[in-house]
């Protein structure tokens, strides 16, 4: 964990915000720029002229205070200036937002290359995986509490990822609401009992470094036995982001981001153990 | 415009009616007397605001000092230099212990604290008010521990301070009115209110597992809606409690629109009277909207938990393993719209009537008319309009359609509007004014400058993909904190500090509030600033512990830095309570009926004024409330309730200096 950890708090600190790993976080986080100058300049700009009027008209017997009642030319400027701004802000970020929650709006992606459920309870994650024929509802459909694998290309050793790949989840929950939080993907939907809610995400980075400090690469194969995988400790983080009970703050999963051949592997061997429990019993 | 009924009959106030002595028992505890009941809830308030305050201490304790610690690496390489190793070490990382309980109240609540060696020796402390925990507040308290202070701070000191004790106390006499139009039912509206109280401080005891509403204050069901280890006795006393202090809303906010239409002094016309008064006129409606819809929610989730019914409860619900025998058919996020529809506007609930006070305050401090009365008072209304078409913004990640949740983006965003030409507009005021630098002008000003950072931080989660990241983490806690503590609670001591003379015939010291300014501006800011960076690095809120987190391990020293903020927060205002209580006895008397040469008519009475609150007949209203430094005003200000003198003689009526108060051109000088 150490390496991803380190990640998080040294190298990419933005403005505050954790390294983003998703094609749409940037976005986000482009848009957390702009709203930040702009309300760091309103702020310094409202409270300089307040501390400087109570420097310069605070109290002197010499003087008489200005009765000056208002301004209707100063109410429309500062009425109508905001108003473009706000409204400029809003007007842009409605592509971001329709692109990663509105399923009907046509910059939605129209392809998964991954699709996993997530069944939320108190207080774990059940991650369940469609096994080798990719289809839910199979018998090499698998189960896994916490632990959410997916897969990438890689380009480099560094870990960089070659094509988008797009990840779906459908979000669901057996008791409470809980809701899903990947800081470094910038995702977060509420798991809602008595309905699915629908997650897609990419990640531009794999977690996966290997024995050497190094990343794989993407024409390394990776075939062993493909348990491996389960042992590889770098890991995102996923956390509980609504209160869900007493053990709302221990509800976590690790997100590991890893290159396709292993994950395939590793899906071969769970979904294999899955179907010889289904024909043994 | 009309003139409203003169001295109208209210409770028999008729001029020169001599009242029998009212029982001690009816006239301080039972008392239909407006000024009584709010210093009723004044005193209540304070009292709860100490509660509340209790316990986001130990909130804050518990985030900064969660059981648990692990020895560091560089522990562990010390006790290896020291020649620890094998067993030994083993022994040494198995007794680490850095577990600190809760000063002083850990152990009476949550048992002995004991060290791990003894523990495993298998010693047993003494078990405390609420179980047996080593004296660690378990997560299911610290849940409890942030609904609570929650709920006691909006629900039992921030909206009954501001519109039941200020609304109270202030709007009749700003009116000109003898009392509220319905004396009886402001009665009731404390007592209620008061029962709301003694329900939501019960519902901490109620529970034989000790834990009391732990559902946050927000109380989303299923959580809230099934009785469960983390919903128990206390969550029901906790719906109880609410729909009290809703019902006695409701009640006060229709009493407050009945006085202010009916019962305005002679002249008074609604463009006359003070913004402290238009905000009251404008919170009250919201109320009066909106908290039915809150009582209603509150009834259908005691429903669903008590009654079999299933508003709230999806089918196919499981609970620890066991299906809800009631869950099918609900909707979960339905709670969410009914639960934001009353509480979004209660945020404007909150936050206006200290709009109404500071505006005043700025004013008579600085010896200025408000800069744009009209427009302050149409972006009131503009704020309490809109507050009613942005529910949906506490909700985009909620599951809500996303097409509507554009659409509350742009609501929301627009709301930033009128917000903004306030803070416009009071900047405006200071703007070539004489400004004294007093207690209340100094919280005045400390509302003005953090409200604009509660405001420009609202601007970050308005955007809806933004708030993806931020959604549920510190940075809401950083925003509703700048808003409602560095906002609503610097308003309600600006119109403490500013009224109190009025209200109790004597001065508070001068010098503790400042000191209680000065200390209270930089805590507040140690406290709640840091909250806005955590959030940022995505620290969710609500979170027992950062334990099971690594990318929260970094956060750890700033969470200390706060907590101690905090404490720091909670002793300064050691010297408003001693300032307060003190000042009652011992208070320098005023020297006028209006010490600080204000305008409003409030100030054209006894202090404190009579029962009926004028001797005689009530005043009449000549002009604004605003009337400081009027170029062609003989006088440095013109009370509202003579005619302006004017500089060539015109306007005709006494000087201000008479009969009731003593008005000369030297700005008044706070006494110490």
């Amino acid at each position: 964990m150490q390496q991803v950890r380190a990640e998080h708090f040294d190298a990419a600190w933005k403005w505050w915000l954790p390294p983003n790993h998703s094609s749409f976080g940037e976005e986000i986080d482009l848009m957390y720029i702009w709203i930040f100058w702009i309300t760091m300049v309103t702020f310094v700009v409202v409270e300089g002229v307040m501390v400087y009027f109570c420097f310069k008209y605070r109290r002197n017997p010499a003087r008489k205070a200005t009765y000056i009642a208002g301004s209707h030319k100063l109410e429309v400027a500062w009425t109508v200036i905001p108003a473009i701004i706000l409204v400029a802000l809003g007007v842009a970020s409605t592509n971001t937002w329709a692109k990663i929650k509105n399923s009907s709006d046509p910059s939605y992606p129209q392809e998964f290359q991954t699709e996993v459920k997530i069944a939320a309870q108190q207080f774990a994650w059940n991650v369940t995986y469609p096994g080798t024929d990719r289809k839910f509802d199979t018998a090499d459909d698998f189960m896994l509490p916490n632990i959410l694998n997916v897969p990438v290309e890689l380009k480099d050793g560094a870990g960089n990822v070659t094509s988008e790949e797009n990840v779906r989840i459908m979000l669901s929950s057996k008791d409470v609401i809980h809701s899903l939080f990947i800081p470094v993907l910038r995702v977060k939907q509420d798991a809602v009992p008595g309905y699915i809610g629908n997650v897609w995400f990419d990640c531009d980075r794999a977690t996966y470094a290997g024995p050497d400090g190094k990343h794989l690469t993407g024409d390394q194969t990776y075939s062993e036995d493909g348990k491996t995988l389960l042992d590889w400790e770098e890991a995102y983080e996923i956390a509980c982001a609504e209160l869900c009970g007493l053990g709302h703050s221990g509800m976590r999963m690790q997100l590991k981001v890893v290159p396709r051949a292993a994950w395939e592997a590793w899906v071969k061997v769970k979904s294999d153990e899955a179907k010889k429990r289904a024909e043994g019993g | 415009m009309s003139t409203t009924a003169a001295a109208p009959a209210t409770a028999g106030h008729d001029a020169g009616h001599a009242h029998p002595e009212l029982s001690f028992l009816r006239k301080w505890v039972f008392s239909t007397d407006h000024k009584v009941i709010g210093i009723q809830y004044l005193f209540s308030c304070i009292a709860m605001f100490l509660v509340g305050g209790l316990l986001a201490l130990m909130v804050r304790w518990q985030v900064a000092y969660p059981a648990g610690a692990k020895p560091s690496e560089e522990k562990v390489q010390e006790w290896r230099d020291q020649g620890l190793s094998g067993a030994a070490l083993n022994q040494a990382i198995a007794e680490f212990d850095e577990d600190k309980p809760f000063p002083i109240l850990g152990e009476l609540l949550w048992g002995e604290k004991l060290s791990k060696a003894d523990i495993n020796a298998g010693e047993v402390g003494e078990a405390g008010l609420f179980g047996n925990s080593n004296g660690m507040m378990p997560n299911e308290w610290y849940n409890v521990a942030f609904t609570m202070h929650a709920s006691v701070m909006i629900f039992l000191v921030i909206i009954p301070i501001l519109t039941g004790a200020f609304g109270n106390y202030v709007i009749p006499l700003q009116l000109g009115a003898k009392d509220m139009a319905f004396p009886f039912l402001n009665g009731l509206s404390y007592w209620t209110w008061f029962s709301a109280l003694l329900v939501l401080v019960a519902s901490f005891f109620v529970d034989p597992a000790g834990i009391g509403a732990g559902a946050g204050w927000t109380s989303y069901p299923p959580l809230s809606g099934v009785v469960s280890p983390s919903a128990g006795a206390g969550q029901t006393l906790w719906c109880i409690g609410v729909i009290l202090g809703g019902t006695s809303s409701i009640m006060g906010s229709m009493n407050y629109i009945t006085t202010i239409v009916n019962l305005r002094a002679p002249g008074l016309t609604l463009f006359r009277m003070p913004l402290t008064t238009w905000a009251a006129f404008i919170t009250s409606i919201l109320q009066l909207f909106a908290t039915p819809v809150l009582s209603s929610a509150m009834a259908m989730l005691l429903f669903d938990r008590h009654m079999g019914t299933s508003f709230f409860l999806p089918e196919g619900l499981i609970f620890s393993e066991a299906p809800v025998p009631n869950a099918g058919g609900g909707q979960v996020i339905l709670w969410q719209h009914i639960f934001w529809f009353y509480s979004h506007p209660a945020v404007y609930i909150m936050i206006l009537p200290a709009m109404g006070i500071v505006s005043d305050v700025i004013a008579v401090w600085s010896r200025k008319p408000i800069f744009g009365y009209r427009p302050m008072v149409f972006s009131m209304s503009a704020i309490a309009g809109l507050g009613f078409v942005v529910w949906g913004h506490h909700m985009f990640q909620s599951g809500m359609n996303p097409v509507l949740g554009t659409t509350f983006m742009i609501s929301t965003i627009m709301i930033a509007l009128p917000s903004a030409v306030k803070v416009f507009n009071w900047l405006g005021t200071l703007w070539g004014g004489q400004i004294t630098f007093s207690p209340p002008l100094l919280f005045a000003l400390g509302f003005v400058s953090m409200f604009v950072i509660g405001g420009l931080s609202g601007i970050y989660m308005a955007n809806a993909p933004f708030d993806i990241f931020i959604h549920d983490t510190y940075f809401i806690v950083a925003h509703i904190h700048y808003v409602l503590f560095t906002g609503s609670v610097m308003g309600i001591f600006a119109g403490i500090y500013h009224w109190y003379p009025k209200m109790f015939g004597r001065h508070m010291s001068d010098g503790l509030g400042k000191i209680h300014f000065w200390l209270t501006f930089s805590f507040m800011n140690g406290v709640f600033f840091p909250m806005h960076i955590i959030g940022l690095g995505g620290y969710p809120r609500r979170y027992a512990s950062f334990r099971s987190y690594d990318f929260l391990q970094t956060y750890e020293g700033m969470n200390v830095f706060m907590t101690w903020c905090a404490i720091g927060l909670g002793l300064s205002q050691l010297f408003f309570l001693w300032n307060f209580l003190w000042s009652l006895v011992a208070g320098k008397k005023p020297t006028s009926d209006n010490p600080w040469h204000a305008c409003s008519l409030e100030w054209s009475t006894q202090t404190p004024p009579p029962h009926g609150n004028w001797i005689g007949a009530v005043p009449t209203a000549y002009h604004g409330p605003y009337e400081y430094s009027h170029p062609n005003c003989k006088d440095e200000f013109a009370p509202q309730w003579m005619p302006m003198q004017r500089n060539d003689g015109g306007g005709g009526g006494a000087s201000p200096t008479a009969p009731a108060v003593a008005a000369s051109s030297a700005p008044p000088t706070a006494p110490h």
